[in-house]
């Protein structure tokens, strides 16, 4: 070989080496370049997730009514545990686990983190914690704290896990204001030892976490307990199956107490049915019987076709197409004013108004009172049955409408329709939440809202006359507070079934509002299948009147 | 200008030497202060979370369950009817509630 052609070899081999070089530092440095940056900032750094805190929920006093307890994810480092068996025998008691379970989890083959528990609480990590046991580690995982237990649950909703075990808001106002209550968790990243301490002056990265925004309610935690002890009281009196009670101002449109029986326990949501987790308040809907009555005569009194003054015959039952129209206790009073018709709660005599008020006004007072559509309250359960299509309503239908039968409302939107009555025909959009606090910056403070003057102030007055004379002459006046002038309206509507009404299946109702010449509040009072009476005076009324005197009570509201 | 010189050949070395024992030194003490350091962040949020764990216990202290247990352990009771009195004039005792729950039948 000559001298040339060692040297065309020996660079040929340069050149391949240099290739091979530059392959290499293409791979490690292009190919592979984010894996190794990231395993070499594992190396250097320490990146620690610090959670953000979820937001608390007061009431309108600055009351807590849920507020957040520090609680840990306990886990397992299988690689770093030296004997499993003893570290399970040691670890499960106090988290109150099964050892031969955690032996088998953390015996699985190619795990490194294995969970062991969720939102164990502060006292019990404080035990594990000074054993020092290797292998064993805690992340935060705050849980929710509901310092006066169920009460009020349909009203706050739940904290549960989406489907990547990260803390959601479900129901109520948890879920409704979830975006706004969970915050921004942040992250602090830390250059660290050989140990795994920090370096004091190494490299130091921290994103502070953006707490979530607490929420101030409308609620009064006084009167939320006086509504639902009494409610428990009522429904085990009345042998009713379920209850409801929701109390509003009706100048501000805001949400004092809100009750539904049977409920569930926020603390251990997954226990119950989840059927229960619907608030009834706002998801459900019932036939409103004569409580409707109220809304049909004052949009006759405001299209000034009749006056409380207005005298009709009562003197037997109206025939309508196949249909027969009776009172409720098949009682005739003759020649009645409508003041009475409503003290009577006469069918016959609503009749007698549908027909002055004519298909076209009946249903647009309804569509003006809100009925068909959303309040468009805080709460994520809010459902509205949809009026009848115009071209489905029948004669009789317009008829049987105006006492409240064959249309179906949410009670939100039956306490809404009275409280534009008791707030001189202004209707407000119901709130539960009255402030929004954040945890740095400027509060936002959510403003009253007028949804529509449904009928004018003039009639307001007048309806509201009719309903007080409606408590002091029917058939609940032995139960109303001797001095109080509260106008009301009770209402016993039949279930319907399967396409029929079910005789023996009633909700029973009372709606009023108290002192009638200067609400302080609009109740519903609600009872399904009552098993003492049928009737909502005997029942919803004057479980309604009980309430209304401890409201007196604790307002100090004194007799006009 | 000479002595200068000289004063400042020698200064200069020692206070370079000097430095360079400090920096050594300090970064030494410094290197040894993470330990302290991730032991005093474990401190900072556990102090956090025991004052987020009192303040719940302030919360549960405070909710009116436990103020109704307590007042009827004392033996406070609810106000009856002629417990509670008006300051108007008109009607004097005004809260009637004794028969609030009253079930009737229908006539």
């Amino acid at each position: 070989m000559t001298a040339s052609s060692r040297s065309s070899v020996l660079f040929s081999a340069f050149v391949v080496c240099f290739c091979v070089l530059l392959l290499r530092l293409v791979y490690w440095q292009i190919i592979s370049a984010d894996r190794l940056g990231r395993e070499a900032s594992r190396q250097h750094f320490v990146e620690l997730a610090v959670p953000a805190s979820r937001g608390e929920i007061m009431d309108k006093g600055g009351n807590p009514l849920v507020v957040n307890q520090p609680a840990f994810l306990v886990y397992g480092e299988p690689r770093n545990i030296k004997d499993i068996s003893a570290f399970s025998k040691v670890v499960s008691p106090v988290l109150s686990l099964n050892a031969e379970e955690v032996l088998n989890k953390l015996s699985q083959p190619n795990l490194v983190w294995v969970p062991l528990a969720h939102k164990v609480e502060l006292s019990l990590v404080q035990t594990l914690r000074i054993q020092n046991i290797a292998g064993l580690g805690f992340e935060k995982e705050p849980k929710r704290f509901y310092p006066e237990a169920s009460t009020a649950a349909h009203l706050l909703g739940f904290v549960g896990s989406d489907v990547n075990g990260v803390d959601q808001g479900y129901f109520g106002l948890e879920g409704y204001y979830d975006r706004q209550v969970r915050g921004i968790d942040g992250i602090m990243r830390l250059e660290k030892d050989a140990h795994g301490a920090p370096i004091l002056i190494g490299q130091e990265e921290r994103i502070p976490p953006q707490d979530g925004r607490t929420l101030v309610l409308h609620t009064d935690k006084a009167v939320q307990q006086i509504v639902e002890r009494k409610l428990k009281e009522g429904i085990a009196r009345y042998g009713a199956k379920e209850g409801s009670v929701v109390v509003m101002d009706p100048a501000t449109g805001g949400i004092i107490a809100m009750a539904s029986f049977p409920n569930y326990d926020p603390r251990s949501f997954s226990a119950f049915d989840k059927s229960l987790y619907k608030n009834p308040i706002v998801g459900s809907s019932y036939e409103p019987g004569s409580t409707f009555k109220a809304f049909i005569m004052a949009a006759a009194i405001n299209e000034k076709l009749i006056t409380p003054d207005t005298i009709m015959d009562e003197s037997g039952p109206v025939q309508i197409g196949q249909y027969v129209i009776r009172t409720w206790n098949n009682e005739y009073h003759g020649k009645i004013t409508m003041t009475q018709v409503l003290e009577h709660s006469s069918n016959v005599g609503m009749v007698f108004v549908a027909q002055k008020l004519g298909h076209e006004k009946l249903l647009a007072a309804m569509k003006r009172f809100g009925f068909g559509k959303p309040t468009n309250i805080d709460l994520e359960d809010e459902s509205s049955p949809e009026l009848r299509a115009d071209k489905d309503w029948g004669e009789v239908d317009d008829y049987t409408a105006s006492f409240g039968q064959g249309i179906a409302v949410t009670p939100i939107q039956m306490v809404r329709a009275v409280a534009a009555l008791a707030n001189g025909g202004r209707m407000m959009e119901p709130h539960v939440v009255k402030e929004i606090r954040a945890a740095k910056g400027k509060n936002i403070v959510v403003p009253a809202k007028i949804s529509a003057q449904v009928v004018s102030p003039e009639t307001a007055r007048i309806v509201t006359e009719m309903m007080v004379a409606a408590v002091d002459n029917g058939e609940a006046k032995w139960a109303k507070p001797k001095g109080y002038r509260v106008a009301g309206k009770t209402g016993t509507a039949q279930i319907p079934v399967a396409g029929h009404y079910d005789a023996s299946k009633t909700i029973a109702s009372f709606v009023g509002f108290a002192p009638a010449d200067k609400p302080r509040f609009v109740m519903l009072v609600t009872l399904r299948e009552t098993s003492s009476s049928q009737w909502g005076s005997e029942t919803a009324a004057p479980l309604f009147f009980t309430i209304a005197r401890d409201l007196f009570t604790y307002w100090g509201i004194p007799p006009q | 200008m000479k002595k200068i010189a000289r004063v400042i050949g020698i200064v200069l070395p020692i206070t370079a030497i000097i430095l360079v024992v400090l920096q050594v030194v300090i970064s030494n003490e410094l290197a040894t202060l993470g330990k302290r350091l991730g032991q005093l962040d474990t401190q900072v949020s556990y102090e956090a979370d025991l004052n987020e764990a009192l303040s719940t216990e302030v919360a549960s202290a405070s909710s009116l369950l436990v103020l109704r247990e307590r007042a009827q352990k004392l033996g406070f009771v609810e106000p009856t009817a002629t417990q509670i009195m008006s300051l108007t004039l008109e009607v004097p005792v005004a809260l009637n509630r004794s028969d609030s729950l009253r079930p009737v039948s229908l006539e």
